[in-house]
């Protein structure tokens, strides 16, 4: 196919395609404990992060690698670490703090079959809801979910902008399958967006408060610890001082601050893919390795005749409404492929209308759902019904 | 000793918010004024505070403060440390925080991690209502051990001690020379703990009558030396770590596969190879998938080998297609390689429903399970004798290629020169020649 002789062509996975990208965003920190299917990350950054005067640490824990990241960022750094399902769980409280505390940090989640230790080396997509609702108090952090080599090298750029510019953990959900297969890839197609880098504190340092949110302003301005002015940095509910507090004002304006900031139509959160089809009357909406399959299938169904159409979720958290209750009012049968036991699906079914009914193909033991399966459902009659509540 | 009297440049207010008698608040004092004797510019101290009554000890400083997790103090101190040098980390944990954040401890003392780690222990959980902690002394009362604790105490000095740290002292709050170990403590370059008993007047002390005379009868009784217990010097991990960035070399730069040879295909194919841990399975097969890039073909290798690394199965399953590659799924394989006996348990049972259009190419002393697929032989042992053990499986590749003549063979040989260490080299590329120049499968 490739008539060009351009030599940009490239044989890699996934896991080096997220490397890369953190390198390439001013990544300059890593701490992880070894996990299958992430381990290459914590070896690549071993490798890699003393050549761009960065540190990487392979610590006694997955809490204290973690625990690191967040100190590393709060002197100024981006810092990344990877895990998989067992290692999130223990990442569990610390997310609560970065989110509590403002700190940018991306974490890697390469899934794998669950529960617990599950199959370490079995591809699984289950911890969908687990990235957003896994720490305590509820409050939101931004999910990304690559579905090959491409979106996971850019998707990686933007969950660092995304990061610095809202100052707040992203989670990157990538999976053992894209992790660990090795694909040929024309790099010089990957998109590198411009980078973020997070607000610094501009004023004098007298006035410097490490949580003081400007007029206009979506996050505090940022002092690294070091700096000439005082900074403080705490996991309690805090004033602007950064300092614990019963005031129930302050409480109240730094909860809402934080339940606010992070929202779907807020600039740059929204990331997706809509193929979409006019007159089309089915949709597949789809994210992660699914949409391979996904899109694989559509191309299929099109060439057959069918009308259908395509989304693809780059952004799983915060859901990205304005596009998926668009596509809903658009469309009558939504497939929705998973592999999970439907963890998106209810997101996806809370946004509907009445004229939306929902087929799922869903597949957790491992093997991955085939292009063959998606065509099925969406020829199906009538369609197989999956609480779609609403018909 | 004379204290020196400049503290409240670190203190910001002595109101502590503690009980009456609490410990706390002459070791914040002693901490003030190690500080003024070390006379550290405020913005070069960063104090990271463990959870309990200790953790309000951050609103009553003037350094840098982080205030983090039960038990993940000394793992922020870490972080901030090596990321940011010139800091002093101070850590200020009780001994709840010593139970709960042992790991983390140790690793630092193993680290040599330059922070310094102040315990404020009082043998109990102060904030949350006097609760048996870590390091509370065999038979103590506390509210979880009504008739006397029956566990012994964490001796947290020693076990950093035995671990590698470089300054170690355990003192009772209420000496006088308190701040100079703290000061010493600052000062050593790598990781050093004061283990600093003290007084919870709150719950502690009224339900075992205890009091400040009681510290070293306490010690003594625990087998626990008082005082300094190690001072020396090592490398930190931060030096290490400073090393490393001087001497690496430039970003490596990826080395692209430049497209130099046509393919012959119009469908995807599917390949799998199974052989045995150690066989090179997956490097021949990422030999192949390199060599099918430069012909212009898409392509995917999934390895899939057992935790043991060095044993059991290795099976490589490759997609290669003249289009782009989405699902990546082999429900059908055109091409099997079936190396050694752990290769085909692994894929044997697929064997029975595979039909005619699935060529198998077998070891010949293996026995396959009744199929439609059609099979070749090839002797291992001759390959092994001839071209040596570890070509095998790139001779059974080659010899596939050259079947099937999905791109020529010389954009394999092109990958091995380029690509492969220069100590296998050569027999890799006699391997592929010789397989060329006589075919091995039986006729
Ligand atoms: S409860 Fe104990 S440790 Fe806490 S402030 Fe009171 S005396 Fe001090």
């Amino acid at each position: 196919m490739s008539e060009t002789g351009l030599s940009t062509l490239e044989f890699l996975d996934g896991n080096d395609a997220i490397m890369r990208a953190a390198l390439d965003a001013g990544c300059t920190f890593f701490a992880g404990y070894p996990i299958t299917p992430a381990t290459s990350l914590l070896l690549a950054a071993i490798r890699d992060m003393p050549s761009v005067g960065g540190i990487a640490v392979q610590t006694e824990d997955e809490i204290a690698g973690i625990s690191m990241c967040i100190a590393a960022s709060m002197t100024g750094r981006k810092t990344m670490t990877a895990t998989s399902g067992p290692g999130l769980s223990l990442y569990s409280e610390n997310i609560g703090l970065a989110i509590m505390a403002e700190v940018p940090l991306i974490i890697v989640d390469s899934q794998r079959m669950g529960p617990a230790t599950g199959g370490a080396t079995t591809q699984g997509e289950g911890d969908i809801q687990f990235a957003r609702w896994g720490s305590s108090g509820g409050y939101p952090l931004i999910v990304l979910a690559p579905r090959d080599l491409k979106s996971s090298y850019e998707l990686t750029l933007h969950a660092f902008n995304l990061a610095e510019r809202y100052r707040t953990p992203v989670l990157l959900l990538t999976s053992k399958e894209l992790s660990l297969t090795r694909q040929s890839a024309d790099t010089s197609r990957w998109q590198r967006p411009e980078l973020i880098n997070r607000k610094q504190f501009a004023g004098s340092l007298e006035e410097f408060l490490p949580y003081r949110v400007d007029d206009g302003e979506e996050v505090p301005a940022f002092l690294p610890f070091g700096a000439e002015a005082q900074v403080r940095f705490t996991t309690s509910i805090h004033g602007d001082e950064g300092i614990i507090t019963n005031d129930i004002v302050k409480r109240r304006r730094k909860l809402e601050h934080l339940a606010n900031k992070i929202s779907w139509d807020k600039p740059g959160v929204s990331l997706y893919a809509a193929d979409l089809y006019s007159e089309a009357d089915t949709l597949i909406i789809s994210y992660g390795l699914a949409a391979q399959a996904s899109v694989d299938a559509a191309r299929q169904l099109r060439g057959y005749g069918f009308r259908v159409s395509s989304l693809v979720l780059y952004t799983l958290w915060p859901v990205p409404e304005g596009i998926i209750s668009e596509v809903l009012g658009e469309h009558k049968n939504i497939v929705v492929p998973e592999h999970n036991n439907g963890q998106y699906l209810r997101e996806l079914e809370r946004l509907s209308f009445e004229q939306n009914r929902f087929v799922a193909v869903q597949s957790f033991d491992g093997s991955l759902i085939s292009p063959a399966e998606i065509i099925q459902a969406v020829s199906e009659e009538p369609p197989l019904l999956l609480g779609a509540a609403n018909d | 000793m004379t204290r020196p009297a400049t503290e409240n440049v670190y203190i910001e207010r002595q109101d502590y918010p503690f009980c009456p008698g609490c410990g706390h608040g002459l070791i914040l004092n002693a901490l003030g004024s190690a500080l003024a004797k070390l006379n550290l510019p405020p913005k070069d101290v960063a104090i990271v505070t463990d959870i309990g009554c200790v953790g309000l000890s951050d609103a009553q400083l003037k350094v840098h403060s982080f205030h983090g997790l039960h038990g993940r103090s000394v793992a922020y101190a870490s972080g901030l440390k090596l990321a940011q040098a010139d800091l002093h980390v101070i850590v200020l944990m009780g001994d709840g925080g010593t139970g709960i954040g042992a790991g983390h401890i140790l690793a630092a003392a193993r680290r040599n991690m330059d922070i310094s780690v102040l315990v404020f222990n009082n043998f109990n959980f102060g904030m949350t209502g006097g609760e048996h902690s870590a390091t509370t002394f065999n038979t103590a009362m506390t509210t979880t051990t009504p008739t006397g604790n029956p566990e012994m105490p964490f001796d947290i000095a020693a076990t950093v001690t035995a671990n590698g740290a470089s300054f170690v002292a355990r003192k009772p709050s209420t000496d006088r020379d308190l701040f100079d170990v703290v000061a010493q403590a600052i000062a050593t370059p790598g990781f050093s703990l004061v283990d600093i008993w003290e007084l919870c007047t709150a719950y502690f002390v009224p339900a075992n009558q205890f009091t400040g005379r009681m510290f070293r009868e306490y010690a003594e009784r625990s087998g626990m030396q008082m005082d300094i217990l190690t001072d020396k010097r090592r490398a930190t991990l931060g030096a290490y770590m400073q090393q490393l960035i001087e001497t690496a070399p430039p970003r490596a730069q990826s080395i692209p596969l430049p497209i130099s040879f046509r393919h012959s295909l119009k469908t995807r194919r599917g390949l799998i190879t199974a052989g045995s841990a150690g066989g090179k399975v997956k490097s021949a097969v990422g030999l192949l998938a390199r060599a099918a890039i430069m012909s212009g073909l898409a392509v995917n290798q999934k390895d899939d080998y057992p935790v043991t690394i060095k044993s059991g199965h290795s099976v490589s399953t490759l997609i290669l297609d003249p289009q782009p590659i989405l699902y990546n799924g082999v429900a059908q394989p055109d091409a099997v390689l079936l190396l050694t006996a752990a290769g085909l348990q692994r894929i044997g049972a697929q064997l029975a429903s595979w039909p005619q259009d699935v060529q198998v190419y077998a070891e010949t002393s293996l026995t396959l399970p009744p199929t439609k697929a059609r099979v070749k032989r090839f002797d291992s042992r001759n390959l092994s004798r001839e071209l040596g053990k570890e070509n095998i499986a790139l001779a059974v590749v080659a010899s596939v290629l050259l079947e099937q003549a999905y791109f020529p063979l010389k954009a394999l040989k092109t990958v091995i020169v380029k690509r492969m260490k220069v100590e296998y080299r050569e027999q890799a590329l006699a391997a592929v020649e010789s397989v060329a120049e006589q075919s091995i499968f039986e006729q």
